[in-house]
C-alpha cells in the first residue's frame, strides 16, 4: 500500500489561521481535512450583553479585510429585529461602500494571492520584480476600494461611520467628486484586469456545484434579497437555520455549514455570477464575454476572472451611484429598542455572511449568531481537494502541493494570506 | 543624521482584539504627544498592500510589531530594512504573515522603499483573542517607544 500525506502545517496568522492534509492510499485521496481556526467564534461570546448599537463596531474587527461585510450583515438583522427601513440615498451609500470592499478586497486577493500561483511564483514579491506595472495596477485598484471605504466608513480599516438605521456622517456631493475620477480610473485598471487573467494559464475543473447567494429582483445583490441555489433553494432570510445547519468539526474551531437537505454548498463570486448574471452590468457583462466566460461558471480555478468581472462591476455600480447622489435629509433611521429577533444576510466578498441576534427589551444582545463565508465553503473546499487531486496525482510533488493551495486560495478564504507563506511537508509512508 | 525627504511615518501594526498583537497600536498611543509635528504616527492592521502604499509613500519610516522570533517573551529587536530584506522572511517572523515583511520586499522591489526604514519587533507571547498584552510585553513597551523616539531623533534630524 502506498500512502503519501500532503501536509500543510498550522502557522500563527490573525486574520485567519489554517492548515491542510490531504491523504493519498492506493492512488486514491482517501482524506482532504481542511483545519480552519476563525475568530467569529469569540465574538459571538463577546457580543452577547452588549447593546444592539454595538454590533457594527464590533463585529467590524472580526477581518481586517472585509469589516464592511459584518457591518453590513449586523445592521440589516438589527434593523430586521427592530422594523427599521434603510432606503433610498442611505441604501445606496450602503451599497457604496460595499462597492469599495469589493474592490479592495478582490484586488487584493486577485494580484498579491491567486495571480502568484497562476504565474508560478512563490508570492507577490517574486511577481513584482518581473511585473512590476502589473502589480502597481492591483495595489491602485485596491487603494481605489480602500478610497471608498475611507470616505464612508470614516477610516480604511474597521470603519467607525456605520450605524444601525444608516450612517452617523452622510458625505456631501462635494465629497464623493474625487472619488468618481479615482473610480473612472479604477475602472480602466479592472477592465485590464479581466483581459490579464483571462489570458492565465487556466487548470480545467468543472464541479457540479451547489451554488447559493443572495438574488435580488432589481440589482445584482449585495446587502438584501433572498437566498437562492441553482437547485431551486428560494428562502427568505430570516429561514437561514431551518435549512442550513452548522456543525462541529473536532479538527477545526470553525462550525461548518451544510444544507439540510443537499450537503455542501458553494458561496462567493462563482455563485453570484452564475445566479445573478443577468444583473452585472453591461460593460461587466461585456468584458466577461469577452473573456470567454458563459453565463454561469463553475471551474473554481476561473474564480479569479470572476472576481475581475466583479470588480469592473463595482466600479461600474459605485459611479452610477456617486452619480446620482442627493444628500440625504438624515444621516439615519430610528426605532425603540424591543425584545425581538433579526436576521441579516449580505454578500462579503467571499460570499454569504449571516448574522442572527436576539435582543431583551433595552436592546441588549441576549444570543449572536454569525456564519462567514469561509465556514460555509469549507466542506465545499474540501470536497474539491478530494475531488481534484485525484487527477494530479501524476504531477511533480512540488507542482501537487502548488495545486492545492491554489485550490484553496480560489475560494479566497481567510487563510489566503497564511497559506501563501505555508512550505509545505510532503511525507512519502 | 540621513537626508531624510518626504514625510516621516510612524505605524504600528497589529489588532487590538489579540493578545500581543496590540503591541504595534499601542505604541502609536504612547507616542502621541510626544513626537515632532512633522512625524506622524499611525496605526494598521499589516494588511499588505495598504502597508506597501504608506511605507512607499513615506521619506523614512518607523514600523512596530509584535513577533515570533523564538526568543524569550517581550525580547525586543532592531532592524534596518533599508537594504537588506528582514530575517526569515515569509517565515516566522512577524505575527503577520502576509504583511510587514512582503509589504517591504514588494516597496523595494517596485523602487518605492524610503532610505530609512526601521523595523521594532517584540516577541510575544500570545495572539489570543480577546487577552490584552502579556506582563513581559506590556514591559517592554515604554522602551521600545523610546528606542523609536531615540531613532527619529537621530536619523530624521528631530531634535
Amino acid at each position: 500500500m502506498s500512502r503519501k500525506t500532503i501536509k500543510v502545517d498550522y502557522l500563527a496568522r490573525v486574520e485567519g489561521e489554517g492548515a491542510l492534509n490531504v491523504t493519498i492510499r492506493d492512488g486514491q485521496v482517501s482524506k482532504a481535512e481542511l483545519r480552519i481556526f476563525e475568530p467569529p467564534r469569540f465574538f459571538e461570546a463577546f457580543l452577547r450583553g452588549r447593546d444592539y448599537a454595538e454590533a457594527p463596531d464590533v463585529t467590524a474587527r472580526i477581518c481586517g479585510i472585509c469589516p464592511v461585510a459584518y457591518q453590513m450583515s449586523a445592521v440589516h438583522a438589527m434593523e430586521n429585529a427592530l422594523d427599521i427601513e434603510v432606503e433610498g440615498q442611505l441604501r445606496a451609500l450602503r451599497r457604496l461602500l460595499y462597492c469599495g470592499e469589493w474592490i479592495e478586497s478582490h484586488a487584493l486577493h486577485i494580484y498579491m494571492l491567486h495571480a502568484p500561483d497562476f504565474l508560478g511564483y512563490a508570492g507577490a514579491v517574486d511577481m513584482a520584480r518581473d511585473y512590476p506595472d502589473i502589480v502597481k495596477r492591483g495595489l491602485s485598484l485596491k487603494k481605489a476600494g480602500n478610497a471608498i471605504m475611507t470616505l464612508l466608513g470614516g477610516r480604511e480599516i474597521h470603519p467607525i461611520n456605520v450605524r444601525v438605521g444608516g450612517f452617523y456622517r452622510t458625505p456631501t456631493r462635494k465629497e464623493l467628486e474625487p472619488l468618481a475620477e479615482t473610480l473612472k480610473q479604477a475602472r480602466e485598471g479592472a477592465l485590464a484586469t479581466v483581459r490579464w487573467t483571462a489570458g492565465l494559464d487556466m487548470p480545467e475543473a468543472e464541479r457540479d456545484y451547489h451554488l447559493v447567494a443572495l438574488h435580488h429582483p432589481d440589482e445584482y445583490a449585495m446587502n438584501t434579497g433572498r437566498i437562492i441555489s441553482n437547485r431551486g433553494l428560494d428562502i427568505a432570510v430570516a429561514d437561514y437555520n431551518r435549512h442550513f445547519v452548522e456543525s462541529h468539526v473536532q479538527r477545526s474551531t470553525a462550525l461548518h455549514s451544510h444544507l439540510r437537505e443537499h450537503d455542501c454548498y458553494l458561496v462567493g463570486p462563482l455563485a453570484r455570477y452564475s445566479l445573478n448574471h443577468g444583473q452585472l452590468s453591461s460593460l461587466a457583462r461585456e468584458a466577461a464575454k469577452e473573456a470567454g466566460l458563459g453565463v454561469t461558471c463553475t471551474n473554481p480555478f476561473q474564480s479569479i476572472v470572476v472576481r475581475s468581472v466583479e470588480v469592473v462591476y463595482a466600479c461600474d455600480e459605485a459611479l452610477r451611484i456617486i452619480d446620482d447622489y442627493l444628500e440625504p435629509e438624515q444621516p439615519f433611521e430610528t426605532a425603540e429598542p424591543k425584545a425581538s429577533e433579526g436576521f441579516g444576510c449580505t454578500e462579503a466578498p467571499r460570499g454569504l455572511l449571516f448574522h442572527r441576534y436576539r435582543l431583551d427589551e433595552n436592546g441588549g444582545i441576549l444570543e449572536a449568531q454569525i456564519v462567514p463565508p469561509t465556514a460555509q465553503n469549507q466542506p465545499s473546499i474540501e470536497a474539491d481537494l478530494k475531488d481534484l487531486v485525484g487527477g494530479w496525482l501524476d504531477l511533480p510533488a512540488d507542482t501537487l502541493r502548488e495545486r492545492c493551495e491554489q485550490t484553496i486560495r480560489n475560494y479566497d478564504p481567510c487563510i489566503s494570506c497564511a497559506t501563501h507563506f505555508l512550505k509545505l511537508d510532503v511525507r512519502h509512508e | 543624521m540621513s537626508d531624510v525627504s518626504g514625510p516621516i511615518r510612524v505605524i504600528g501594526i497589529g489588532n487590538r482584539d489579540r493578545g500581543d498583537d496590540a503591541l504595534g497600536p499601542l505604541v502609536v498611543d504612547a507616542l502621541r504627544g510626544r513626537l515632532p509635528a512633522t512625524v506622524s504616527a499611525v496605526e494598521h492592521s499589516g494588511e499588505v498592500a495598504g502597508l506597501v502604499d504608506l511605507i512607499s509613500g513615506a521619506g523614512a519610516v518607523y514600523l512596530v510589531d509584535a513577533a515570533v522570533m523564538g526568543l524569550e517573551p517581550g525580547t525586543a529587536r532592531e532592524f534596518d530594512a533599508s537594504t537588506s530584506p528582514l530575517p526569515a522572511l515569509g517565515g516566522a517572523f512577524s505575527s503577520h504573515a502576509l504583511g510587514l515583511s512582503e509589504a517591504i520586499e514588494l516597496a523595494r522591489a517596485l523602487d518605492a522603499l524610503p532610505s530609512v526604514c526601521r523595523v521594532f519587533a517584540v516577541e510575544a507571547t500570545s495572539f489570543e483573542a480577546g487577552e490584552g498584552l502579556s506582563q513581559p510585553v506590556a514591559d517592554t513597551l515604554p522602551r521600545v517607544t523610546q528606542a523609536m523616539i531615540d531613532s527619529i531623533r537621530q536619523e530624521s534630524g528631530h531634535a
